[in-house]
Order: C-alpha cells, then structure tokens, then sequence
C-alpha cells in the first residue's frame, strides 16, 4: 500500500515545519509586551529599562533561532516579557515622583503665598490698630481738655453765681443788680463778662436751657413782668451769641411770682430780683 | 589541549561526579531581590504579591533543578524568579509613590481652599 508511506511523509513534514517556525507562546507574550512598553506614554520616564527589556528579547528570539520550543526559549521570553512590564511600572514611578515633587512644590508655593497674605493682613491689623490708638490718644486728650474746660466753667460759676440742685435740675442764679441797671434790660459789661463764662459752661452741656427772669414785687405785676421777660430774652440772646443753640433755650419772664427772699426787707428784694438759668434735667427733657 | 583547558575538563567532571550540586551563581541575589520585596510589603499590594508568589516558585524550581543536577536550567528558573521579584518590588514601590501623590495632590487642594 502506498497510503503508509504518504502518511509517514505527512507526519514528517508536519513535525519538521513545527520545528522550524512557531515561536513558542512565551515568546509571543514577551513581543506583545516589549511592543506595549516601547508606545507607552510611560516609556518615555524609563528608556534603559526599556532597552533592557530589548536585549531580553533579543537573547529570547536568539534561543528561539537556535533551539526553537526549548526550555531555554520559553524562559528567555518569560524573563523578557517581565523585563517589558518592568519598563512600564518604572515608567509609572518615575512619573508619580515627578508628580509628587510637583504637588510639594505647589504646596510649598501655596504656603508661602499664604503665609505672606496672613503676614500682610497681620501687618495691616497692626496699623490700624496704631491709628485707632492714636485717635483714642486723640479723644481722650480732647476729652481731658473738655472736663478741664467745663470744670474751670463751672468753677468760675460758682465764683459769679450761685449754683445749686433742685428739682427742675441745675439752677444758676444771677445776681439783677450785677446783669441790669434798675428798671432796664440791657445788660451791663459786667453781666456780659459774666454770662461769657456761663455760656462756656453750658456749651460743655447738651441739656435743655430755662432763663426765667425775676422781680422784686415793687411796682406793678404788668410792669415786673414784662422787665422780667424782656431780662430773659436779653440773657438768651447773649447766650446764643455766645454759641449757645438757640433751640436749647427757653426765656420766661416770672415777675415777682416766685420770690426766694422777703420783699420788706432792701435785702430780700435785692434777692428776689435775679435771672435763674436752670439746666434742665435730662430726664424731663 | 592548553594545560588550562585540561584544568577546566577535569573540575567539570569532578563537579559532575559530585553527589551534592551546588546552587547557581544568581540564586544569591535572586534570594536578595524577593527578601527586598517582602520587606517593602509586597504582600499587602495583589499584583506585587502574584510576582512575588511566582519568584518563590521558580526560585523552588530552581533548588530541585539543582537538585536533579540540571544546572543550566536551574540558572534560567533562578532568572525567571529573580525578574518576577524585582517585577513584585517594583510593582509596590510604584503602588506606595502613587499614593502619596495622591495625598500630596489633596493637600494642595485643601490648603488652595483655605
């Protein structure tokens, strides 16, 4: 029979084709590999390993031209396939430290950005702070000046009027004879003087004024009456020139309504003829 | 035959007759290689541990190739598990760098909000 010998042949052919090509599965893997690691991105962080897993492959090709399917093929390949994928990881670490430095870098940076901001604020707190102290210096001095002022106000007061409390509040009680020639109601240059202080003093103060004129009970209640309003009105008006807000100040004319002394006796009408000038009390405001 | 040569024939042949086979020359730093990656942690990351399993392996492969007196296979297993070690340090020391980027990258976008 002639089918034997044809089959042996084929068989023959078969194995002796086998032996000759067909790199081993290994090998193909560490093709595939190295190619995958040649393009990746990665590969441009770690060009020796990537030469490295070359000559792997090289040596694995070479076993293959040589000895083909053999045991040294296969691990030629394996060790080449690791090499590829060695190329690849390192390529990652390289890239993650880059990026790593990079983060630290940009901490760092955003830190001392930080950092200068807090300082700059802190610098500016720090100033307006010393501006705030200055004007308090600043307060505090006008402050002084101001209770300096009214005290020596209040102090000439005392020395010009009488000053006492009651319950409309701070009473000044002027002297007529001291403000008016008898009968008139212009004020002389002593009561001009003198009401000069007290308008100083009642500046240093926001509270509501009441000028009430005085008489003594000579003459008649129409008469005393209006020479007790027309001697308000001319005390008011000389407090207003004095700086005194005009809308503070209520002039009444009391005539000899409310005596604080006997009208018998020459002393007890010199003091009932008087200009009281109350500072009301805030409260009845 | 150069006297060296004949030098060489003979330590062969005394080295073929011995009844014990003498490791590789790279099993030493193949053994170095996985002890590294072990210590770096390689366990805790999957993939670094399949490397690492796998150069144990080869490297016993390569013990009992010796063993058997196959000395030139043994050297091919011991590179095979000496690849799959440094392919296992690698592998973890990549996983552990990416992780700190990582937290390096939230720090930055934690102080930009501040």
């Amino acid at each position: 029979m002639k089918t034997i010998p044809i089959a042996i042949s084929l068989v023959s052919l078969a194995a002796a084709a086998c032996g000759t090509t067909g790199p081993t599965p290994q090998l193909l893997d560490a093709r595939r590999a190295y190619d995958t690691a040649r393009t990746s991105p990665e590969a441009q962080y770690s060009p020796d390993r990537v030469l490295e897993a070359k000559q792997a492959l090289d040596r694995a090709e070479y076993a293959h031209k040589e000895n083909p399917g053999s045991f040294q093929e296969k691990s030629l390949a394996y060790v080449a396939e690791r090499r590829a994928e060695l190329a690849v990881v390192y390529g990652d670490y390289e890239r993650d430290v880059k990026a790593h430095e990079a983060a630290d870098a940009q901490y760092k940076t955003r830190e001392d950005q930080l950092r200068r901001e807090a300082q700059g604020e802190a610098a500016e707190t720090r100033r307006e702070l010393q501006g705030t102290r200055a004007e308090l210096g600043t307060v505090q001095g006008d402050l002084k000046d101001a209770q300096r002022t009214a005290a020596a106000a209040v102090a000439s007061l005392h020395q010009i009027a009488n000053v006492k409390e009651d319950a409309r509040g701070t009473v000044i009680t002027l002297d007529g004879s001291v403000l008016f020639v008898t009968g008139k109601s212009e004020l002389t240059p002593l009561a001009e003087q003198k009401l000069a202080d007290v308008a100083k003093a009642l500046n240093q103060t926001d509270q509501n004024i009441t000028i009430e004129g005085h008489t003594d009970s000579q003459g008649s209640d129409a008469t005393n009456l209006r020479l007790s309003q027309d001697r308000a009105d001319a005390v008011r008006s000389y407090l207003v020139q004095q700086g005194v807000p005009g809308d503070r100040i209520t002039a009444i004319g009391k005539g000899k309504a409310d005596p604080i002394a006997s009208n018998d006796t020459p002393e007890g009408r010199a003091n009932n003829r008087r200009v009281e000038i109350v500072l009301q009390k805030k409260s009845a405001q | 035959m150069s006297l060296l040569g004949r030098a060489l024939v003979v330590s062969g042949l005394l080295a073929a007759c011995s009844t014990s086979h003498p490791l590789p020359a790279n099993y030493a730093p193949t053994e170095a290689a996985i002890s590294a990656a072990d210590a770096i942690g390689a366990q805790q990351d999957p993939r670094a541990a399949l490397h690492l399993k796998m150069a144990r392996d080869q490297l016993a492969e390569a013990q009992t190739l010796t063993q058997k007196g196959d000395s030139d296979k043994a050297v091919l297993a011991c590179d095979r598990a000496r690849t799959d070690a440094e392919l296992a340090l690698m592998v973890k020391r990549e996983s552990d760098a990416r992780n700190e980027t990582n937290q390096s990258k939230a720090a930055v976008e934690r102080l930009g909000t501040q």
